[in-house]
Parts: C-alpha cells; structure tokens; sequence
C-alpha cells in the first residue's frame, strides 16, 4: 500500500465516515419515502457519497474498500433510472455492506485483508438479478401469496398481526371476510391458518421478521418450513446459492428456518433433525436471544462429515458484535475466522475530535472578543480600587485570557493539512514538464488560524507552480550546470516574532536580475541610474508588479504575467508580506510572512492630539522617548526629518501630519510639514515618541503625542464604505466604550511616502526588547511603590494573617508546607510601614534558595516598561534604582540584598541547604565558601542598564571589583586597555554582540576566562558558547550559580569540588 | 391603487424638516461617543458603539451642504437597519414627530423636477410631501453610502 501522510489518512477516515453517514441517512429515509421524486433525490444523494468514498479510497490506495463502494454504486445505478425504491432486502444489504465499510474504516491498515467475496457477491447477486428482471417485476414477484399457519396465541398474534398488516394483505383461509384484528376472540385455541398477500414494496424477509420477533416461543417446525421456492426474492436467491455453493452435501436436505434468512445464511448453531447438536459451528453470543438463538435442522442423514460453514459476515442488523469460533475444517473448506474487529461496533468508539461548523467557532469568536472587551472595561472600572473586587477582576482577567487563548486554538490547525495537497501535485508538474523533482516538506507541526491557512493555499499553489517551472532545470540542465540530476523544492514553515514565516526555496536558476532589470527599463518603470542604486531584494520586489514576467515563455502552468501580484495581495490582505531572495544559479526563495491570527492583536496605544490610536505591536521593534533636553533629535535631511537611532537614520513620519492631510505625501507637502516643524521652535517642555516601525524589511518611526500603554483588541474591518483608507486597518473598542481605529503600519508609510531605511540582515535586527522589562508593581507601606522585574518573581501567594506565625520578632507561614519567612521591608529598608490587613499577598522571589517572601499589601500591576534607572535617587542599599512608573516613583527592590539581610550571605554559611525553588545539580554549592581575593578584576559586558547594575552589585558584593561596558565593541575597547580575570557577557546585545564579542576576543589573542550571562536558553546555547570560546554559560539573574561558576572560572574554588 | 398611508419619521437639521421612512429606521439613540475618522470624506463623522457593534456616523448636514453652525449640535443618531447598508447612521439635530402620509400626498420625483438644486448630492432627496403646515423632505438612505464611496475616491487619491 501507498505510505500515506497521516494527517491525509485521518481526514480520509473522517470524511469517508461522513459519507457514510450520508448514505445510512438516505437508506433509512428511502423506506419512508413519500414520492418518486423522493426515491430519486435519495438515490442521488447515495450515489454521490458512495461515488466520493469510492474516488478517495482509491486515491488512497485501499482497494477493498474501493471495491465495496464500487459494489453498492452498481446496485444503486439500478434504481436510479427507475426513481423505484429498492425493496426492503436490498436497503438492508446496503445497510450491512454500509456498517461493514466502517468497520474498516476503523481498521485501515487490515482492510485490504479482509475477505469481502461474500459481501460483494451478495452485493453482486443484487445486481445480476435486477439486470434481467427490472426493480420492478422483482417487486412483483414477490408479491406471492402463500399460507402460513398460526398456533393458538391470541394475544401474541394480535401484536403480530398489527405489524404484518402493514407489510401485507392477510386473509383467513377459510373465512376470506374476516377482519383478523378485531376477531381474534374467535380463534379460541384452535390453530388458524392465514394467507398472505405481501404489499408491492415489501418481502418477504419482512414477513419472516416479523413472526420470528413477534413470537419467539412459537414453535417454527409446526408451520413447515417454508418453500425455499417461493423466496423469489433475488437476496435470497443469491444467499441460499452461496450456501449450496459451499455445502453441496447438504444440498437439497436442508430446513431453513424463516426467521434465519430473514438475517442472512445461518450463522448459528447447527442442528441435526433429531434435535440434538452435531456441531457447534458458530455462535452468536449476543443478545437479544429470542432472534439470536433459532437453530437451523439439518437433516441428519444428510450430514456426513461434520459440516464447517464458513461464518458469513451478515451481522444482523440488532446484534451488537458478532464473534464466531471457527473450527478445524476436515474438508479443508474455507474456515476463515472472522475479525471481530471488524464487525461494527457501535457506541464503543468514543471520538476525540468533533467537527463544528465554522460559523458556530466565529460566533464563540466574536463572544469572546466581547468578554475580552468587558474584561478590559472591569480592569479599567476596578482599577482604582483596592480589596476584593480587585482579585475578582483579576481572577475574571486570567480566565478570559484563557478562554480567549484557547478559543483561537480551536480555530489553529497545523500547515501540514495544506502541504500535505503538494507532493501530488509536484509529481503531476513534473510528469508534465519533464522536470525531476524532490518535494521536502519542513514544519507540517506550525499551526495557524483556519482562515489564514484556507488563504494561503492559492499563493501557495502559485508560488510552488512557479518554482517548478521557471526556477528548476530539466535534468540535462541540471547536470551541465554541475548540479544534481533532481531538482530540490523545500516547503517549510517556522514560527518567529509571532507570525508564521513560510518559504517554498528551490534550487533551480534563480531570478536573472538583469532580466529584472531589462523589464523594468521596458516598462519605463525606473531609469537605469536609478536601478544601479536599488538593492537586490528590492529589484526582486519588482516581480511581484502586476503584468510583470520574465518568462521568456508562457506555459501551461505559468509565465503569463499574472499571479504574483496576486500572490501578494491576497498576502497583504493577510497582513502578511511577500519576499524574494534569489542568488543566480542556486535558487529563489519566496518567503511569505503571515500573523498567525486575525482576530486579536496586541496593539500599543498611542494619542495623537486628542485622539487615541491602535498600533499594532508586531511590527513595533522599539520606542525612542524624545525628552526635553534629552540626547537625540529630529534632524533633516533633503526632504525628510530623520532620528539618529544608534547607527543607523531613522526616517521619521508625524502621525499627526499624516492624519490632517488626506492627499499622499508629495516633496512639496513634506517640505511644508519640515517648515511646520522647525526644530529651532520647537516647545522645549514638549516630550515626544518616535515608535519605531517596521514594514517588510524597512524601519521607519512614527512620531506620536503619548504612549498609553498596550491592549489586546479585537479587530473590526473598516467600514466597506471607508474600504479606500489605507492609514487604518481596522476598528476596535476600547475598555471605555470608544472606539479607536487601529493603524496600518504599510499604509501610513505609503501615504508619507516613506521607504524607510533598509534594515540590516535578519541576524543583526535587535530588538532593544532588552531594554524593556515585564515588572511587577506593588505597595507595602502606602508611601512608596516598589517594582521586582517579573523574571525575578516566583509566584504570588495569597495569605490571610491569621495564618502567620510568630518567633520572637520573626514571622512564619506555612506554604507549601515550607515554613516562609515573612519579608516586612520597613525592617530592613527605610520605608514606610504597612497596617496589617486580613488578607495579605507574598511575594517569592526566584533565584532564593532560603523560603522567603516579600510582604506586599496591594499588587498594583504588572506592566511592560522600558526602565530608565536612576541609579542614586534614593539611597538604599537595599533599593536597586528608582524609576518613574505611571507618574509615581519606583523602588526596584535588590532581592539578594534582603536575602542577605536575613540569611547571612552566602559566604556566611558553610553549607547552603538545597531550598525548594531550585533543585538538583547545584552540587557545586555546597563546597566550604570563602571569600573572594579583592584583587580579582572582571569585565561586565550588557546593554541593560539594569541588569548591568544588578549584576554588577552581585559581584561587588563578592569583592571583585568590576567594570563594566555596553556591548561587544565597548567590551573589546575595554580588554584593550585594561587587564581584567573574568570577561562576563551578555549574548544579545546591539552592536556587537555576545558571540562575536567572544570571537573576536579570542581571534585577537585574549587569554581571559570569558562567563556568558544570558537569558537565553542554557541547554540550546551551551555548546554554541563552547565554540564561539567561553568557559561557561549561565542564566541571567540565577544569582547562587552565577556566583558559584565566577568564583569557580576565578580559581577561588577548584574545579573538582 | 389602495392609499396606503406611509409613516416617516420626522427630524429637524439646521432648521429645516426631513423624514425617512419608519421601515428603513433600526433604532435611534443619543448622546453617542462619536471617533473622529481621519481622512474619512466629508460627511462622515466617526465610528460609534452600539453595544458593542461599530456603527459608521454620518453628518446630514455635511452630506446636504447645510449650514453647520455648530457641529455638536447634531447628537442624535438615527440607525438604519441592515437592509438598507452596513451598520451606518446619521446624526440629526433633532427627532420629530412621526407622521403618516397617505400616498395622495407624496410628490414623488427628482430634484431637478421638483425643482430643488441640483447639487450632486440631491439623489439623496426622493420626494417631497406637502404636510398642512410644512413641507417634508423625504431622504432615501440607500443613497447614503455610495455618495460617501464616492466621496472617499475623490479625497484619498
């Protein structure tokens, strides 16, 4: 069998339930319907899911089932020219044949083992009769009337006769004109004998089902068996050949039971006249017994051999699960054991996945949003309270951020359901073009949201068809090109800065920029001056022009000049983004970017004038602050104001300018907005931002009034009637009730005819998120606010007071069934102090072996800030600097100072006890300490003030004596004028950075133990620090092992220890 | 043909007496929080919320070229249903009575024939209809939001 993807096969197995689903449907509806057109439109309806099975399965490569479906579309093409209903028995074949069908679709892999000749010859035998007598006549002849006669059970027969009375005409025998319902009191105890008309549509298995339901008790064999002859009925036909087939001994010997046809060749016990069993060949071990248990007389004389009948698989339809003991066959006759597997197994398949309609997932969508909207309104509402509602609104705050998170996963599924439709459509492209072709397919895993997946696919086709046949060679091409003989197509997916990167990259010719070139000449569309100065990305962009193909040939499958364009607007409409990498002779590179979402973003709120607006955070890599008097301002340059953002020139656009004028910028407007905006005059107390935006690859900033701080929303299109504005992208409300218009980043910068500077390799794009700290605000005492940055917070605690503990001046409580020590900072830091509240919070701090926490009275918040430390604002030894949050000044906590406070430092103790935040491997620590020679001279290389300075005190507290530099480049200027013991740097850092600051140092010839000091992963990173020549690599702010490796590194402690 | 009386909704703009009728109106509120919408065309003054659903205001006034003595003054708004174009309204100065005119009374036909300016704008006018007192101006609101399309062309390009 073909290997198939499974999440193809999972699909195919859920789909092909669907269908038969539809046909069950259909089938039971079929017996109920009204009219011809009825019949028609079920058989249709059938036909079709039968037909669709049948076309997968096949492409999937399961035959059986193919031919199953095969089977059942031949029988039902008999009735539908007719728009005659299929009599009852053929209904039931197919219903069987149906449950049969799901049986292997829970059980793929054997499908094609299983033995299906009797199926289909039932099937078959359907189709053969109906061939030479039309549905019609088959009806019709069934119509026999025949007698049967009933023992004395009026009761009994009095529910029999109701439902027979719907399938047939019945008459006394020996009183035509009595009515058998309301005359059953005459029958008294004598037998009756009746006759039976069968309706047109009914059989005469329907008969026989309903005597053998009705009176289980009742004693077949004096009836008679019935005639087999006069089961003209094609079903039956073909069963009892098949039986005769197989048994030939018993030809012609045998006493069917009615009711055992009714449910297909007997599968039960087999009797010999005598009334004693000869033979349990089967057993049907099921319930219900009264339909389950009828045996079948076989005559004795006629059975010599012990009779091995073959288990056929027509369950019937009431059984639950059908296992049947073969036994040695003597005859060697066919004794296939039958998979109980197989058969249907109803209600014990509990599914895990469910299919819900799209529009119930968008609705629950849009509810959520409007939770998150309400959430954001209580935040605001309760914001400036203290006590209970506040843990309410957070608790509410936590759950609908859940919700919120959880809903978008149910709208993610992962890019492999769409890769998985390319490699047959790669092979049918190469086939056609004559073209070898190997399609590796990377990051099937990447999950994005439905409807950006559904989008992508057109692009995604686009893009692959051209790789094929403009980028790949033909293998003779190839070959002369001392390339392999097969062409590469690499489809891959990752995941970065929270949008999902696809890229389809062949290995082909690559773009020809010069036939770029030549194009873009011809349409007139740059000057050939102009077209020196562009960069290669840029001259690539060009492709992406509608009408615009450098195909000297147009194909079949793609070189007439459209579609790339299209490819990209249907991206953009994504608010995503195309790009094209080529390199002549190797390959291209199409790499798309799309959000992983649509429905909520993170956006930053910002004021211009009045007015509030919604920038969306993904392309948001930095805020500048200009403060009066600060360093940096807006410069000109020609036509443009610029900002001179470390070493590169930051075009910057006034988003308040951009709002007032409704005409895109031209020269002449910006130079009226540069005349506008002398820098000479510039209000002096005036504080600005210059968001720093990207578009594409390109950087621009965006000078706006105020930053307020960040939102998720839910965006809402624009109005269609506004659909021409392209400075907005969106709506969305505010926790306020207003609505604010969310900020097309593209837009704006095309309307400010803004390029904006070329970023520099993807590598080298720092995001300065560094300099941007997630920190926890809080209160002890109502004076002061304090902050701990987030990464150095555990976990908060609820406590009630009562639950605290007291030694001496010492206070306890108890989590985690750890004695805590209780933090009261007005004890160790000159600040105000804090009436007891009952109910109070703890704060851990991580990176504290001893249980300790920090008494808090209120968390204000937690908020993302970009920390301008000023260092001696307040002095404290305890207090790391100070910083203005939200109008109010901020005490950042130095925590390792309070655990000194309290603990002894760690040279104090001999033997540091493991403490329940950190466990394992920190063997190192429980070494005897002693202290640090001060002679020992250390290098402290990070671009975050903070971290420096925390760092920097970690170390100073040790004894060293540390200087510290900003990043790589200061770090090398450093070493090169001083001698130092230890080199600890940060990795990601502007500039230079942590790699190359280390690589460098040591191709210079730098014998200095260098320590990597990152919040990067240890475990990822460690053998890259290895290779670029660091002795070692730790995470930042982990204070005991930090220390523990430097004094280590420094030959404090040796090595072994 | 039946007369069958029409109900309009009456509403005053600087001084002079518009309708609409009933049918076309979803609800009508007042003192909205109206967003500004920069580069929006002239007529259009912002984006409201109605209980979570963002409604495009426009300005009567702005779209007939009234005289707006002062902006504010237009606070209530009129919302259309969905039959008649997506979620917009139209700020008014004032609502007025609702009135029933029978169909006798309806003059129906274009500005230019009814003898009102033609200004571009006057296919927002579909009839007059002679009231005892005054005259009503009946608007079709359908027409509202293509001019405001049209409008948007001309000023973002």
């Amino acid at each position: 069998m073909v290997s198939i993807p499974n999440t193809l096969r999972a699909d195919f197995v859920v789909e092909s339930r669907e269908h038969l689903q539809v046909l069950e449907d259909s089938m039971l509806s079929i017996e109920n319907a009204v009219s011809e057109a009825d019949v028609r439109e079920f058989i249709d309806t059938s036909l079709r899911a039968v037909h669709s099975l049948k076309g997968n399965a096949g492409f999937m490569g399961f035959h059986t089932l193919q031919k199953i479906a095969h089977a059942i579309e031949s029988v039902l093409e008999n009735y539908r020219d007719s728009s005659v209903a299929p009599p009852r028995s053929v209904v039931e074949a197919i219903l069987v044949t149906n449950d049969r069908l799901a049986a292997m679709l829970d059980d793929l892999d054997h499908s094609d083992s299983q033995d299906i000749s009797s199926l289909l010859l039932r099937l078959n035998g359907i189709v053969g009769s109906s061939s030479e007598n039309s549905p019609v006549e088959l009806t019709h002849n069934t119509t026999t009337a025949f007698q049967v006669r009933l023992p004395s059970a009026p009761f009994e027969i009095l529910a029999m006769l109701d439902a027979i009375i719907a399938i047939a005409t019945m008459r006394k025998a020996d009183w035509p004109e009595c009515d058998l319902t309301t005359s059953v009191d005459r029958w008294e105890d004598s037998e009756i004998e009746i006759e039976v008309e069968l309706n047109a549509d009914s059989t005469i298995f329907d008969l026989h089902r309903q005597l053998s339901l009705h009176i289980p008790t009742m004693q077949w064999s004096e009836l008679g068996a019935v005639d087999l002859r006069t089961l003209e009925d094609s079903v039956g036909q073909g069963i009892l050949k098949q039986f005769h087939e197989q048994f030939p001994q018993l030809a012609g010997g045998i006493h069917y039971e009615p009711a055992d046809l009714a449910t297909g060749v007997p599968t039960s016990v087999v009797w010999i006249a005598d009334g004693k069993p000869i033979e349990t060949i089967g057993r049907i071990p099921i319930e219900p017994p009264s339909i389950m248990h009828i045996p079948v007389h076989i005559p004795a004389e006629s059975v010599r051999a012990v009779p091995k009948v073959e288990p056929f698989s027509f369950p019937t339809p009431e059984s639950n699960s059908v296992k049947v003991e073969g036994k040695e066959n003597p005859d060697g006759a066919v004794a296939k054991q039958f998979d109980t597997a197989a058969a249907p197994n109803f209600g014990a398949e509990r599914s895990v996945s469910l299919r819900i309609h799209v529009e119930l997932l968008d609705r629950l969508m849009n509810l959520v949003g409007e939770l998150t909207l309400v959430r954001n309104q209580a935040l605001l509402a309760f914001g400036e309270l203290d006590g209970t509602p506040r843990a309410v609104i957070q608790r509410l705050n936590s759950v609908t951020s859940e919700l919120q998170v959880s809903v978008l996963k149910t709208r993610m599924q992962p890019v492999g359901s769409l890769f998985d439709r390319f490699p047959r459509m790669v092979r049918d492209l190469s086939r056609q073009l004559g073209k070898e072709i190997e399609l590796v397919t990377v990051g099937q895993e990447v999950e994005l949201d439905k409807t950006v997946l559904e989008q992508l696919s057109d692009p995604l086709i686009h893009l692959i068809r051209n790789s094929i046949d403009h980028g790949l060679e033909t293998p003779r091409v190839r070959l002369h090109a001392g390339k392999p003989r097969i062409g590469k197509v690499t489809l891959s997916a990752k995941t970065a800065d929270g949008q999902v990167v696809i890229e389809v990259r062949d290995d082909g010719r690559g773009i020809d920029p010069n036939a770029i070139r030549t194009k873009v000449l011809a349409l007139g569309l740059k000057t050939e001056a102009e077209l020196s100065k562009i960069s290669p990305k840029e001259l690539y962009s060009y492709i992406l022009l509608p009408g615009f193909s450098t195909a000297k040939q147009v194909s079949d499958v793609s070189g007439r000049g459209v579609g790339m364009d299209v490819v990209r607007t249907n991206i953009e409409r994504l608010e995503g983004s195309l790009t094209i990498d080529s390199k002549p002779g190797k390959g291209t590179a199409m790499v798309m970017r799309v959000p992983l979402t649509l429905a909520i973003i993170p956006c930053l709120i910002v004021t211009v004038g009045e007015e509030r607006f919604a920038v969306p955070q993904r392309g948001l890599d930095e805020i500048v602050c200009l403060y009066p008097g600060g360093q940096g301002a807006i410069e000109h340059a020609y036509d443009t104001e610029m900002y001179r953002l470390r070493e590169v020139l930051l075009p910057i656009v006034r988003y308040a300018e951009v709002l007032k004028r409704t005409k895109p910028f031209n020269a002449a407007v910006k130079c009226e907005i540069m005349a506008a905006n002398n820098p000479e005059e510039r209000d002096p107390k005036r504080i600005e931002y210059i968001l720093v935006l990207r578009t594409g690859d390109r950087k621009f900033g965006l000078l706006v009034d105020d930053v307020r701080g960040t939102v998720e929303v839910v965006v809402k299109p624009m109005h269609p009637s506004l659909k021409k504005i392209g400075i907005f992208a969106g709506a969305t409300l505010m926790g306020d009730g207003c609505v604010s218009l969310i900020s097309n980043i593209d837009g704006v910068a095309e309307h400010a005819d803004c390029f904006g500077v070329e970023t520099i390799a993807k590598e080298e794009i720092l995001r300065d998120a560094a300099e941007v700290h997630r920190v926890l605000l809080f209160e002890y005492g109502h004076e002061e606010q304090f902050a701990v940055p987030l990464v150095q917070v555990r976990r908060i605690e609820s406590i009630s007071m009562d639950r605290v503990e007291h030694v001496g001046d010492q206070s306890f409580i108890t989590i985690e069934g750890v004695p805590t020590r209780i933090v009261h900072l007005d004890k160790y830091l000159n600040v105000s102090s804090c009436e007891p509240l009952p109910e109070m919070h703890l704060l851990l701090p991580k990176f504290v072996r001893e249980p300790m926490g920090i008494l808090v009275s209120r968390i204000i918040d937690s908020e993302s800030l970009a920390i301008e430390i000023h260092e001696v604002a307040v002095d404290d030894p305890g207090i790391l600097g100070t910083a203005i949050v939200r109008g109010r000044l901020a005490l950042f906590l130095d925590t390792q100072y309070l655990r000194e406070k309290i603990f002894g430092s760690v040279a104090d103790k001999q033997v540091i006890q493991k403490g329940p935040s950190d466990g394992a491997e920190d063997d190192a620590l429980t070494s005897p300490y002693e202290p640090v020679n001060g002679s020992h001279r250390l290098l402290l290389v990070d671009d975050t003030r903070f971290f420096r300075e925390v760092v920097k005190r970690y170390f100073e507290r040790e004894g060293l004596s540390v200087v510290t530099a900003v990043d790589g480049i200061d770090g090398m200027r450093k070493l090169a004028s001083e001698s130092f013991d230890l080199v600890v740097s940060d990795i990601e850092m502007p500039n230079m950075n942590g790699w190359q600051f280390c690589t460098a140092a040591r191709k210079a010839g730098y014998k200095t133990k260098f320590l990597a000091l990152s919040s990067l992963n240890k475990a990822e990173n460690e053998s890259k620090a290895k290779a670029c020549g660091f002795d070692g690599f730790e995470e930042k702010l982990n204070h005991d092992r930090l220390i523990v490796t430097v004094r280590k590194l420094l030959g404090v402690e040796s090595e072994e220890s | 043909m039946i007369d069958q009386p029409t109900m309009f909704c009456t509403f005053g703009a600087a001084g002079r007496l518009f309708g609409i009728p009933l049918a076309d109106i979803k609800e009508i509120t007042d003192d909205v929080t109206c967003t500004r919408i920069p580069h929006a065309p002239f007529g259009v003054r912002g984006y409201i919320n109605i209980r979570g659903q963002i409604i495009l205001g426009l300005d009567l006034k702005q779209l007939l070229e009234l005289p707006v003595v002062n902006a504010e003054d237009a606070r209530r708004l009129v919302i259309f249903k969905s039959a008649i174009g997506q979620s917009f309204g139209l700020f008014v100065d004032q609502v007025g009575e609702i009135v029933e005119v029978s169909s006798s009374d309806l003059e129906a036909g274009e500005s230019a024939r009814l003898g009102l300016t033609s200004n571009g704008r006057s296919g927002l006018i579909e009839r007059v209809v002679r009231l005892p007192e005054q005259l009503l101006v009946v608007l079709n609101p359908r027409k509202f939001l293509p001019i405001v399309e049209i409008e948007s062309q001309s000023t973002n390009t």
